[in-house]
């Protein structure tokens, strides 16, 4: 039983990995979907997507390029007529330091935050008019669990990591404020922050060959898919605002959305 | 001796406001200073601290211009002999609602973010060699209350998107930058501060401002200009953040509340964690390297994430 019959969801970075996984989940729930990847074969993907009985488009876009993104939420208009969904996944990782040279970090700079946090706020900027004109939507924004760790683990992702996880508290903060700005609008805005799930990009760190030790340790990412279907369909008077960790070694779920939090008076 | 003779911190953004009380401050403790501004009235600044008879190198250049940051630290450490502290806290803030047109969005996106995180990314990667060859330092990255809500609700102001943004991504260079400096003895914390008497913030309730409503001519009327914070006394949290030795922390400010860095919040245990997750050695930090620093203070508080 499609879940989520007729809606139009948008999921960027989905030519591998995770972002591939939430396509073909939102697909079997019955959404149209629009795809966008770097990598050419996000258009053989919109092909299999539509042998699950839905209608699917490909863009070959670059989220980090404004006329990409354009390209890719008007392009979806034309098709379908509306967004409902947005997933904005597509990542990149790299390594590096505070010790970097400049050279360096200037570099990975443009990858990082133009990919993982510029991206971001192109996709949300370009299609929250959609949403807000069509009463409603929903959009879950892909951090990482060094911004919402496990208890007792420490924030960041290591000491070498530091543009990766700038360009994920930076998504943060954009989910929180369109959460709080999109409220009376109806649009849901969420992330998830997770830890190691069974990737394209977390096998290129085992050498594309991890051991069967190392992949029974990542989550599995139809477990994560499950909870974006979840979380969306909670509908329209769920959760926002809310950074949802989802943890190696945890159960994988919605918790309860806390009650409201009296506010606290100045001493 | 005054406690930071012999030491030079370079101050972004002090031609007014925080910046302007921070390089005070630092000055006055006896640090060398050098400043810089996109405003031309940073000259002036530093014209007023060298009156009182401090070292002064004024910069008056736009941060986000890699160029003009390399010249600038090159400068400094050729005038000073070295570089100890950098307090990134030139910032731009932007009213960015999301019902912005398109072409506004990307142009907010370079405003703002070139500012508060590229140009901080940039200024931290050119003095950590320095800082490294002092065999120590201070990183101070000037942050908002916004990053800790959990004392006061309504912070992340829905219009302003992309300055909580950066401010969020801050943390990024704060917690990790602490972490890969500490075998260099150099400390990455953020203070991050609610309401504070400055320009920035006075402009808001002046005719154009976003709380023009609540104010006039001259900006906010005297019951809300009651309850902002003095810019000297962020001045002297800094200070005593300085003598205190801790890293990787976010020390919360709060409007209301008084202004004190509380007690550590167990970075060493965050740091062990870490060491433990990446197979780094440990290393004990110790209180920094100046003179008269107090022994650092037993860690009171539970392990609770600073940022969480
Ligand atoms: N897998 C994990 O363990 C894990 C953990 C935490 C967070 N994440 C996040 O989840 C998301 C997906 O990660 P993944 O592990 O599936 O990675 P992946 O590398 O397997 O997939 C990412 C996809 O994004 C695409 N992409 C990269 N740059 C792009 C650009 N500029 N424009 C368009 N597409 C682009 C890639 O081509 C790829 O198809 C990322 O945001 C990542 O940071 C993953
Ligand atoms: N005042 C507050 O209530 C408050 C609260 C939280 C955080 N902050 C933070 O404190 C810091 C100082 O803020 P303030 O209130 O003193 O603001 P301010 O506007 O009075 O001062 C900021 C200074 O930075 C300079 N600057 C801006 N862009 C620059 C650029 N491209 N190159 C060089 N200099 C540039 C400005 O010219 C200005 O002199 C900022 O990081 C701000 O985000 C302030």
């Amino acid at each position: 039983m499609a879940r989520l019959q007729g809606q139009v969801a948008l999921v960027t970075g989905a030519a591998v990995g995770l972002g591939r996984q939430y396509a073909e989940a939102l697909a079997r729930e019955g959404c149209d979907v629009v795809v966008c990847d770097i990598r050419p074969e996000i258009v053989r993907v919109a092909e299999e997507l539509v042998r699950l009985g839905v209608r699917a488009i490909g863009h070959v876009a670059d989220v980090s390029k404004p006329a990409d993104v354009r390209r890719v939420v008007d392009g979806a208009l034309a098709e379908f007529g509306k967004i409902d969904i947005l997933i904005s996944n597509a990542g990149v990782w790299r390594g590096g330091d505070a010790k970097d040279p400049l050279d360096k970090s200037l570099q990975d700079y443009d990858v990082l935050i133009g990919t993982n946090m510029k991206g971001v706020f192109l996709f949300g900027r370009a299609v929250i008019p959609v949403m807000t004109a069509a009463g409603g939507g929903h959009i879950i924004n892909i951090a990482t669990d060094h911004v919402h760790t496990h208890p007792g683990r420490p924030t960041a992702g290591g000491s070498a990591m530091d543009l990766y996880d700038v360009s994920k508290w930076g998504v943060l903060g954009l989910t929180l404020t369109w959460a709080k700005a999109l409220a009376p609008h109806n649009i849901r805005v969420n992330s998830f922050s997770m830890g190691a799930t069974d990737s394209h990009m977390l096998r290129g760190f085992h050498n594309n060959a991890p051991s069967e030790a190392d992949v029974a340790s990542w989550m599995k990412p139809e477990a994560v898919c499950d909870l974006a279907i979840q979380l969306i369909g909670e509908g329209h008077t769920g959760r926002t605002g809310e950074n949802i960790g989802v943890w190696v070694g945890f159960e994988i779920e919605l918790k309860p959305v806390p009650a409201a939090k009296p506010v606290p008076v100045a001493a | 001796m005054a406690y930071l003779s012999g030491k030079t911190a370079i101050v972004t953004g002090a031609a007014q406001g925080l910046g302007r009380a921070f390089a005070e401050r630092l000055a006055d403790e006896g640090a060398a200073v050098a400043i810089c501004d996109i405003r031309p009235d940073v000259v002036a600044v530093g014209e007023s601290i060298a009156a009182r008879g401090g070292g002064v190198l004024s910069g008056v250049f736009n941060i986000a211009r890699r160029a003009a940051c390399e010249g600038f630290v090159a400068d400094t450490a050729a005038r000073f002999g070295g570089i100890d502290i950098l307090i990134n806290n030139a910032a731009v803030w932007r009213s960015t609602p999301v019902t912005d047109p398109w072409e506004k969005a990307l142009e907010d996106f370079d405003a703002v973010i070139d500012v508060n995180v590229r140009a901080v990314m940039m200024m931290s990667r050119l003095v950590a060699p320095h800082m490294i060859v002092r065999g120590g330092g201070d990183i101070v990255n000037i942050s908002t209350d916004y990053v800790l809500p959990k004392r006061r609700e309504g912070v992340n102001a829905p219009d302003t998107d992309l300055y909580n943004a950066s401010k969020w991504a801050l943390n990024g260079l704060t917690d990790a930058g602490a972490q890969a400096l500490a075998p260099h003895n150099i400390r990455v914390n953020a203070l991050a501060m609610g309401p504070t008497d400055t320009e920035m913030l006075r402009a808001l309730f002046k005719p154009g401002g976003k709380l023009a409503h609540l104010g006039g001519p001259d900006g906010p009327p005297a019951e809300i200009l009651a309850t902002f914070m003095d810019p000297a006394d962020i001045a002297q949290l800094l200070v005593d953040l300085l003598k205190d030795g801790r890293t990787g922390e976010n020390i919360g400010v709060w409007a209301g509340y008084p202004i004190e860095l509380g007690p550590r919040k167990r970075w060493d245990v965050r740091m062990r964690e870490r060491a433990d997750f990446t197979g780094q050695p440990l290393r004990d930090f110790g209180p920094p390297p100046w003179t008269d620093a107090p022994e650092p203070v037993e860690h009171l508080a539970v392990g609770k994430p600073t940022n969480a």
